[in-house]
């Protein structure tokens, strides 16, 4: 099902659409607030943006220096091409030691990678402890937002989930009684978890160091424990120096939820005395992006979610519909360039109106690929036929303007002529739900020709 | 000073109020300004729907028609920053084109940047909702937008508030997008009226009576949900109120 | 193998090469007094800060403050006395049971209320999350501005780290309907007592 399709569903339930569009329009405010307190704001954005590309340009030199700092620091480093190569990876580390429970942190990159499924295909119990997460594993869906996987739920539904689960009270819904449960259930697992797997928010080459940021202290309560930690990470979470950390840190939680920072702010350097520490470093068609100048930038991304929280369009349509482990407008420039044709509908899912290019704490052009990525579509023949062909009908009426002026005649006149329901019929979106123009007797232009023989005033 | 005016093709057919009320917003200001016949369309249409070998034509034209005036002056800042952004992108070999670009001007920004226009001779009476067109707002950069943390302004705001009479109410969301989006108000019908509907009950709470941009064409989907709703709201393009224009 | 074609496939691909923009410059960011905007920080991320003229001051303040803490750990210079052995203890997973965690910090940062805590401060790197309730002892005159400087000041020490944390406030969450919960998976509370020293 494409976007357009799905967005319509979500947009049904209005109270609902409204519900979830000033969920996510709070913490876009949270966000400005945030924002505001920090008046170098604007040049930290320049300089995130130019760290970043000179990480991609330099992309190999810091990827081996990382490797080797890392390796030297007592960590295994691991490679992968795609996403089945790092479930292997993953599953054959888990399977030499016999481990059958691990808890996780957040990573998009391992929801990209399908990686719990195949876990658990060979036995063995993946338990996601962001509580986000751990909500949408309960309800065996994905993620619908980057940084808050569960703000398409209300409170009552995730009351009824846990007294399913959990066994809650049953209607009981309070945020603190329902996180308390959480808690309790989640604690028992991380002291019982014989690994631990988290993401990376950002690797630092000059130190081979993995930095990871939680709110909830779950990457750290996952990787204290086990005596075992894998941290997954795609290729692209490469920063030069340690210094670069104080740039990127200070616009990550401003951006995701108008914290100053996050509560917690981990640097993993060496694995725990008697335990031991790997990293699988992951391309999965991220290598390829380096090649296309004008989607380059999206290797920029710190997954912050803030174009998801300005965007228009997802808080109306919801980070189900966009079909992609990434919603919103991040999500649209990377899905299609996985799957063309599977998400050739993503990048007409944006008005332009350009926030996500504002908010977006690396200054990534996300409208300006939006719109790139249009036209890579319509240059593979992804664009619907109707579209292609009004669009040629309409070019050629602007073509002449004689042609033009005489369409645009016979079109008004047939507005103003044709009863209602031949004009509001059911080919007719825009009059769906709302009114065309009321046709003018005369043009601009006629209007400028009489004028005319008056003369221009001085 | 010789300037083209340069009047959108829906605005043309569907809003001449709209372009008369530029023409003469101009000319009372003393410019000398010719509306060349010869022209059509920006191509935003077709180089928003990825087709950029169909827009090439009107850009084409464009350049054909406006190289010879000092500036060409719009009452549209999203055509505006289709000439001035993306005409680039068409890879058209025209050296006039490449020097004409900057000199295209959406009207406010060409009355308070060029002629230096701070305060219009004009009254209008009314309670009125700026709607921040975001093509205007976010690539012209008419305003300085919630996101960014630099100093606030708004060269639109600015002449509106020389306007006699007129209140500008303040909005929750200041410059939320209205929805409209060229070809995404019908290829995304379900959210981009959901997103007007959103616009306007901004509005509606804060007590406009009247909601003004600086595109038509937001304007078009305002009122056409307006409209089907029976809502008493009336839009005018900025021009119309700069121009002295009555509610009509 | 895998490594050599992502290599491979990098170097055919990466863009000309780009400038670092070198160190980043003294932040406009001032604070008059980073101090009183450190404990403002702290406060403002749900943890406690108080002041004390002395470490002696330490272990009277969290008798006062957790009264029903019955396993203490405490690592902190001056603190309390522990009623875990940490030092003999050979599993965390005993740690289950923590109530209170007394540990030095090593500087706290202006602009966000952060602590900086390494490994060695903590003894087990599980220490500070499994805790039910977390102090920081931190000295006052150790604050600095912005995490600009935070990273500055650690520069030595980061490549002999095995682990360290940045602390902001106590372990929290929002993922249901946005409400903030404190006490998300890891301690509940956060007392960050600043001494002289």
């Amino acid at each position: 099902m494409n976007h357009p399709e799905k967005a319509r569903t979500f947009t049904a339930d209005a109270a609902r659409t409204a519900w979830h569009d000033q969920a996510l329009w709070f913490i876009r405010q949270k966000r400005d607030r945030a924002v505001s307190q920090v008046p170098e704001w604007e040049e930290l954005r320049a300089r995130a943006a130019a760290i970043k590309a000179h990480a991609m340009s330099r992309l190999d030199h810091y990827l081996e220096l990382f490797e080797a700092r890392a390796t030297a620091n007592g960590a295994v480093v691991h490679w992968a091409a795609d996403g089945p190569e790092l479930c292997r990876i993953v599953q054959g580390l888990l399977a030499a030691r016999g481990v059958q429970r691990v808890v996780k942190s957040k990573s998009m990159l391992t929801e990209e990678c399908h990686l719990n499924p195949h876990l658990e295909a060979h036995g063995i119990e993946v338990v996601d402890t962001d509580l986000g997460e751990r909500i949408v594993q309960l309800r065996h869906e994905p993620p619908s937002h980057i940084v808050m996987p569960a703000i398409h739920l209300k409170r009552a539904e995730i009351g009824d989930l846990f007294h399913e689960k959990m066994g809650t009270r049953a209607g009981a819904d309070d945020p603190g009684y329902l996180a308390e449960a959480a808690r309790a259930d989640l604690r028992g697992r991380f002291l019982g978890a014989e690994a631990g797997i988290t993401g990376v928010n950002f690797a630092v080459a000059e130190l081979g160091a993995v930095v990871v940021c939680t709110n909830e202290g779950n990457a750290d309560l996952g990787t204290a424990l086990p005596r075992l930690h894998i941290a997954c990470m795609g290729l692209e979470k490469i920063i030069p120096r340690a210094g670069d950390l104080g740039v990127f840190l200070r616009l990550l939680a401003r951006s995701a939820t108008g914290q100053p920072v996050t509560a917690y702010t981990s640097h993993f350097l060496r694995p725990r005395a008697g335990a031991e520490f790997h990293i699988v470093i992951v391309d999965n068609g991220r290598s390829a992006v380096l090649a296309q100048p004008e989607f380059r930038s999206t290797l920029s991304c710190i997954r912050c979610g803030a174009c998801m929280n300005t965007c228009p369009v997802y808080r109306r349509s919801g980070g189900h519909s966009y079909g992609f482990v990434t919603p919103g407008p991040i999500g649209s420039v990377i899905a299609p360039g996985r799957d063309a044709r599977e998400h050739r509908t993503l990048p007409f899912a944006s008005s332009l109106c350009g926030s996500c290019s504002d908010v977006c704490p690396v200054r990534i052009e996300l409208h300006t690929q939006l719109l790139a990525w249009r036209r890579v579509l319509a240059s593979r023949g992804l664009v619907s036929p109707l579209k292609l062909w009004s669009m040629a009908v309409l070019a050629w009426v602007l073509r002449d303007p004689v042609r033009f002026e005489r369409a645009g005649w016979i079109g008004r006149r047939l507005l103003s002529a044709l009863p209602r329901f031949l004009i509001y019929n059911p080919l007719n979106a825009w009059g769906r739900q709302r009114e065309l123009p009321a046709p003018p007797r005369e043009s601009f232009r006629d209007l400028y020709r009489l004028r005319m023989p008056r003369g221009p005033k001085t | 000073m010789k300037v083209g005016l340069f009047i959108p093709c829906y605005v043309d057919q569907f809003y001449p109020r709209a372009g008369l009320a530029t023409l003469t917003l101009l000319e009372r200001l003393g410019v000398e300004v010719e509306f060349p016949t010869a022209q059509t369309c920006c191509g935003q249409p077709m180089f928003n729907s990825g087709m950029a070998q169909l827009a090439r034509p009107c850009a084409a034209r464009f350049a054909a028609v406006f190289a010879r005036y000092d500036h060409v002056v719009s009452p549209s800042g999203s055509c505006v920053a289709m000439v001035r952004h993306h005409y680039e992108e068409l890879g058209i070999a025209d050296p006039a084109l490449a020097g004409l670009r900057p000199r295209v001007l959406e009207l406010c920004e060409f009355l308070h940047d060029v002629l230096g226009v701070r305060a219009v001779q004009a009254e209008f009476p009314h309670k009125v909702g700026l709607h921040q067109s975001c093509h205007g707002l976010r690539e012209l950069r008419l305003a300085s937008g919630s996101e960014r943390v630099i100093a606030p302004f708004s060269k639109v705001r600015s002449l509106l508030e020389s306007v006699q009479g007129l209140q500008l109410v303040d909005l929750a969301r200041p410059d939320e997008c209205c929805g409209f989006g060229g070809t995404f108000a019908v290829g995304e019908e379900a959210v981009s009226c959901a997103m007007g509907r959103d616009r306007i009950s901004d509005h509606q709470q804060a007590g406009a009576e009247v909601i003004t941009g600086v595109d038509m064409s937001c304007l078009m989907h305002l009122e056409g949900l307006l409209r089907r709703s029976g809502n008493r709201i009336r839009v005018l393009h900025v021009a119309e109120i700069l121009c002295g224009d009555r509610v009509p | 193998m895998s490594r050599q074609r992502i290599f491979d496939a990098i170097r055919r691909n990466r863009p000309p090469p780009v400038e670092h923009p070198g160190s980043i410059p003294a932040s406009p960011l001032r604070f008059s007094d980073p101090l009183a905007s450190f404990i403002e920080a702290v406060k403002s991320v749900g943890g406690q800060a108080e002041s004390l003229a002395s470490r002696t001051q330490i272990p009277a303040l969290l008798k006062q403050r957790f009264p029903e803490a019955k396993i203490v750990s405490s690592l902190a210079r001056g603190g309390p006395p522990s009623t875990l052995d940490l030092e003999n203890n050979a599993d965390p997973h005993d740690l289950a049971g923590v109530d209170l965690a007394v540990l030095d910090g090593v500087f706290g940062v202006a602009e966000n209320g952060c602590v900086w805590v390494p490994e060695e401060n903590m003894r087990w790197r599980a220490l500070p999350f499994i805790t039910q309730h977390l102090v920081l002892i931190v000295p006052a005159a150790a604050t600095v501005p912005t995490l600009h400087e935070a990273y500055e000041r650690l520069a030595a020490a980061l490549s002999a780290l095995s682990y360290g944390v940045l602390i902001s406030g106590p372990s929290k969450t929002a993922d249901i309907e946005q409400c903030l919960v404190i006490g998300a998976h890891g301690p509940r509370s956060l007392l960050v007592a600043l001494v002289p020293e």
